[in-house]
């Protein structure tokens, strides 16, 4: 009698994810929001040093769609970072909302809702090195997740998961015995992904995944996260500091400097018509592997405080200067960067 | 009184001066001085303040604990055995024990002795006086009277010495702790100089022939000297210092010769802990990226090795030094039993063995207080050489 | 060879022959690892030209960082030139064994910058006096000629408020920052060859960009040679004028920029090349090296780069190609080049490669002040 009921305590602790998925009922909720995934308003994310309080993020306002790859490029500091720290709730956000399918997941959110997030959230870290235990085998690497969730049947159905996510990023089945320091950074890399990939998540955010990797092997993991962005219809946030890699890979780009985003459009139109002076210097920046025109380009240097004399009266904000195309500008900017657009002509 | 003026004048400095720089701090006084703002509002001077302050707590509260710890441990029940004598009424014993705890502090209740401890350790002046009894009779029965002697005002007060076979009898802790502390250090802060006069070179040398002789040799030595108990080590010395080398066994204030094997013996010892860290930290810093940088300039080796290596191996290493040179006023049990040295060192088992309650909570306040402040020193030595650490959070 | 390149090989007349300042001639260096030798660089042979910057290119593990390291005795303890030469201004390097030898060589006549400014500097002495150093050290000046000197040189690496910042510690800089401070102070040495080790890789792209910028314009007024390591070809394209690519401990392929970029003839430059994402377009996967580069721990037989190339024929698994020359200027060791060989297609992108860049350098015209004509 005991016995049995034992079991069935068992059995309820296996149970992989709550039947109500609190996600999928967000999105049955607010059909009128399904094509955006992410919605973050007016955030703000500080960190606490001692007594004093520095802001890397605020007011900031950015709407994730279903399915798309979304890039968010900034240099070092800007604070792209932090913003996909706080998505995945790692940092925290002292003001604002975000939202994952209609349902908040800042702030204080019940434990049950942290956990399901978990599994449909994932994110791939910039150095391989680093983010994979060492002590850890690549099986109990990439199955962290799967155990954590009990998303398997049995051994045997974990181990083909397993199996078959090593193949898909291209890494032999039997390299499971063995430990991150045995691969090369490309390798652990791909690791990373089939780490992250293997939970099926329905959000992906690719911290400067190929930063730390050579360029030979950049491309190798950038195609893989576009392959499995595309066979599954993930939605990824793709952050990067380098323009050339982010149009490659993205559907829009997203701009941000010192914690504000200064600019968004879907990624060729980005290329096509940058507005937003930082933006040109980014672009200018990508080196050309080409000698001829390569020389005769000029590097735009962008100095906040010349270029822009903002008053309190006439604040900067994100402002849509063509159908998907933000800017973040003041009143006369914005006259500027109008005709700026008539200038380089419309949407193609 | 001179002393009451002096000592009552320098707690109001002090809390004035500490009340000022925190306004100054706060730009309620001298806001746009600059001068005033360098020297009040410096954040060195503000981090020791917060530093001491926080760590008066924690005395505070280490004194509550061991006054209590103490009180279970150790009930000063043989106090009266020295009155025992058939001879002598049993009321009259009783009186004269009474009068004696009366005298050492120890009467009333525990919480009346711990008010009382609290009191004669918060510092400021107090008027503290030697009671001694005698047998008088008033009317026919016997009775105690107190006769006042000895009076002094000071500053911190801990209270008595009793049962140490009487020669320190009623002595102040204080002053017994002071005159055993100087022997300890007069020993300690040659061991001290000699520790580091050896260390040094020793760890430079291991690290700048990394793997040559002199580094096996040297690394054999740490490792020899982790291996065997201090105790045996400090009788290898003796034999070595008094046997071969005729240096006196025993100590004697005034034959400085006789300080030598207890210095020589703890210098030697702490010499090769340092040796081995300034080899560690050097070694470390050997492969560190602005060496390569350093050597790619065209620097010498030499030069590189003083101007570069070395100070860098050597910040880390300098917040030791306040400990190093406070320990030495804390002496060294072994070293002091065995050369008959008077020192601080062994007083803490003369206290333990006799029961000398106040002597205990004296030395383990004395101890905390030190290690106290030779942390904050060794903090602020540090911000002091190494530009990357500041206290402005 | 089609007609558009034609027209770029007239475009840029080939130069006569400039001085050689460094002759490397079948140079080997080998690493004894764990009781074991193994050979990184493989008997290799390169000139590298006065006033030009010579480009290495190459994975982590190719041996391009090794090679430079020979010009100045930086090897690790364990590594050792095994033969061949390095000529420079009638020494051979190859020979120079103790740090004797190499004081009159090192930073005085060929300085190198390294990959992580953040951890170059010494974090506990100023910018000032690490610069200062350089100068009282090689060239005699006093302290105060040397302030003033030091600071002549933070202004010409663009460091803002020169004066101010003298006294100021490496960790109140940014990377970008670092690196020009540790630009400065090779500049200080005043050498004849600077080895810039992979110097932008730890930054942003816009500070890359800055940097790169800085380092080319800071040769044309000091005339000295540059050596730029690098593993991304696309950084390359603006400073080079020659460019080395290494695999495996050996170049594979050596030539002008122009060569090397429109005519590129190693199938592992034409990997390299291809997996630029700047050449990528979003309807088709970008192109990459499949495998890892070779591990040296055992001997390599034929051409190393054969078991990750597409091009791979049965001769490359057996026999090491030789250096076949194309041009006076280029030559790249793959057997494609022999007559025997079957005449194979290069990759799309590459052959498209001015194209496309010529497109994309359009869009960027349109901006004001992005391109100078």
């Amino acid at each position: 009698m005991i016995n049995e009921e034992e079991l069935k305590v068992e059995e309820k602790q296996q149970t992989p994810v709550e039947e109500i998925d609190l996600f999928e009922q967000g999105r049955k909720e607010h059909p009128e929001d399904d094509d955006t995934i992410v919605k973050m308003r007016d955030v703000r994310i500080a960190f606490k040093i001692g007594s004093i309080e520095r802001v890397i993020i605020n007011h900031l306002n950015l709407d994730i769609k279903r399915g798309e790859v979304l890039g968010l490029v900034g240099e070092s500091g800007s604070g792209k970072t932090t913003i996909g720290r706080a998505l995945i709730r790692i940092n925290k956000v002292s003001g604002g909302e975000i939202t994952f399918n209609n349902v908040k997941i800042s702030g204080k959110i019940p434990k049950k809702t942290e956990r399901l997030l978990k599994t449909k959230m994932q994110m791939i870290f910039q150095d391989p090195g680093d983010s994979l235990n060492d002590r850890a085998n690549i099986d109990y690497i990439v199955s962290e997740g799967l155990r954590a969730f009990k998303l398997y049947k049995d051994e045997e159905d974990r181990l083909q998961k397993v199996q078959q996510m090593m193949q898909r990023v291209g890494l032999r089945p039997e390299y499971l015995n063995r430990y991150p320091h045995e691969f090369s950074g490309g390798q652990r890399q791909r690791i990373g992904i089939a780490r992250c990939m293997i939970m099926n998540p329905e959000f992906v955010i690719a911290d400067e995944p190929i930063s730390a990797l050579d360029v030979s092997i950049r491309a190798q993991v950038l195609n893989l996260i576009r392959e499995f962005q595309q066979e599954r219809k993930m939605t990824v946030l793709f952050i990067a500091h380098d323009l050339s890699v982010v149009r490659y890979i993205s559907d829009r780009i997203a701009v941000i400097y010192a914690g504000h985003i200064v600019e968004i459009a879907e990624a060729n139109r980005l290329f096509e018509a940058p507005l937003h002076p930082y933006t040109k210097s980014l672009l200018s920046a990508v080196p050309f592997p080409d000698p001829k025109v390569e020389r005769k380009k000029k590097i735009i240097t962008y100095n906040p405080h010349e270029l822009h004399h903002y008053v309190l009266s006439d604040a900067p904000k994100l402002v849509e200067v063509e159908p998907g195309h933000f800017v973040r500008c003041n009143t006369p900017e914005l006259e500027q960067y109008t005709k700026e657009l008539e200038r380089l002509g419309g949407k193609k | 009184m001179a002393t009451f003026i002096v000592g009552y004048a320098l707690i109001f400095l002090v809390v004035a001066f500490i009340i000022f720089s925190i306004l100054v701090k706060k730009k309620i006084l001298f806001g746009h001085t600059i001068a005033m703002q360098r020297i009040f509002a410096n954040p060195l001077l503000h981090y020791s303040i917060r530093r001491i302050l926080s760590s008066l707590i924690s005395i505070a509260l280490a004194m509550l604990v061991t006054f209590f710890l103490i009180r279970i441990a150790k009930s000063p029940s043989e106090l009266c055995a020295r009155f025992n004598d058939i001879k002598k009424p049993a009321e009259v014993i009783e009186l004269q024990c009474k009068a004696y705890k009366e005298s050492m502090g120890l009467s009333g209740s525990i919480f009346e002795q711990l008010l009382r401890f609290f009191y004669s350790v918060i510092p400021f002046p107090k008027l503290i006086c030697q009671t001694s009894f005698d047998l008088t009779t008033i009317n026919g029965a016997p009775v105690y009277k107190g006769f006042i002697s000895d009076c002094r005002t000071i500053v911190f007060d801990l209270g008595r010495i009793y049962d140490l076979a009487g020669i320190d009898d009623g002595m102040l802790v204080t002053d017994y702790m002071i005159s055993r502390m100087g022997i300890s250090f007069k020993i300690g802060i040659f061991a001290v100089i000699l520790e580091l006069a050896l260390g040094y070179p020793f760890g430079i040398l291991m690290a700048k022939y990394q793997n040559g002789w002199f580094d096996r040799i040297g690394k054999g030595y740490i490792m020899i000297i982790d291996a065997i108990p201090g105790v045996a080590y400090y009788y290898i010395w003796m034999a070595l210092l008094c046997n071969l080398i005729k240096l006196p066994y025993v100590y004697d204030a005034d034959n400085v010769l006789s300080y030598l094997p207890a210095i020589i013996t703890m210098g030697v010892t702490g010499a090769s802990g340092i040796g081995l860290w300034v080899r560690r930290y050097m070694v470390d810093e050997f492969n560190a990226d602005y060496v390569k940088f350093a050597r790619s300039k065209g620097l010498s080796e030499n030069r590189i090795m003083t101007v570069h290596i070395l100070r860098n191996a050597v910040v880390p290493l300098v917040r030791t030094f306040p400990s190093a040179v406070i320990g030495a006023l804390m002496g060294s049990y072994y070293l002091e039993n065995m050369y008959g040295i008077n020192g601080i060192g062994r007083a803490l088992i003369i206290a333990n063995d006799s029961n000398n309650v106040w002597l205990i909570q004296g030395l383990i306040l004395f101890t905390a207080f030190l290690s106290v402040i030779s942390y904050l020193l060794g903090d602020i030595v540090t911000a002091i050489v190494d530009p990357r650490i500041s206290f402005t959070s | 060879m089609s007609k558009k390149e034609e027209k770029i090989l007239e475009e840029t007349p080939v130069a006569q022959e400039p001085e050689v300042v460094i002759d490397v001639q079948n140079l080997s260096v080998g690493f004894t690892v764990r009781g074991k030798k193994i050979n990184v660089i493989r008997n290799i042979s390169f000139k590298v030209y006065k006033g030009e910057t010579l480009a290495i290119v190459g994975e982590s593990g190719s041996g391009k960082s090794v090679t430079t390291k020979t010009f100045t005795g930086m090897l690790e303890k364990n590594g050792m030139v095994t033969s061949g030469s390095i000529m420079f201004d009638g020494m051979n390097l190859a020979k120079f064994k103790t740090d004797d030898d190499w004081r009159p060589i090192r930073g005085k006549r060929i300085a190198t910058i390294f990959q992580d400014p953040m951890t170059s500097l010494n974090p506990l002495l100023t910018i000032g006096f690490q610069i200062s150093e350089v100068l009282r050290l090689h060239h005699g000046l006093s302290k105060q000629e040397a302030k003033e000197e030091a600071i002549k040189l933070l202004k010409k690496v663009r460091i803002p408020n020169a004066e101010a910042r003298y006294d100021d510690y490496p960790f109140q800089y940014s990377g970008g920052m670092r690196q020009r401070v540790v630009i400065a102070i090779a500049l200080a040495c005043r050498p004849e060859i600077l080895i810039c080790d992979e110097p932008t890789t730890a930054l942003d792209v816009t500070v890359q960009a800055q940097i790169i910028a800085l380092i080319k314009e800071l040769q044309e007024e000091y005339h000295w040679t540059t050596i730029f390591i690098t593993h991304d070809l696309g950084v390359v394209a603006n400073v080079a004028n020659r460019i080395a690519v290494m695999y495996g401990g050996q170049i594979v392929e050596y030539g002008t920029v122009e060569d090397v970029f429109y005519n590129p003839a190693h199938p592992y430059t034409w990997a390299l090349l291809a997996s630029l994402p700047q050449l990528g377009s979003k309807d088709e996967p970008l192109s990459y090296i499949k495998g890892n580069p070779p591990s040296f721990s055992s001997e390599i037989i034929g051409d190393a780069f054969a078991p990750r190339n597409a091009y791979a024929m049965n001769i490359d698994f057996v026999k090491e190609p030789p250096m076949f020359q194309i041009s006076p200027t280029h030559c790249a060791k793959t057997w494609l080049l022999d007559p025997r060989a079957p005449k194979v297609e290069k990759p799309k992108v590459i052959q498209e490669l001015h194209e496309r860049m010529k497109r994309a350098a359009e869009e960027l015209k349109r901006q004001e002040g992005a391109f100078d004509d």
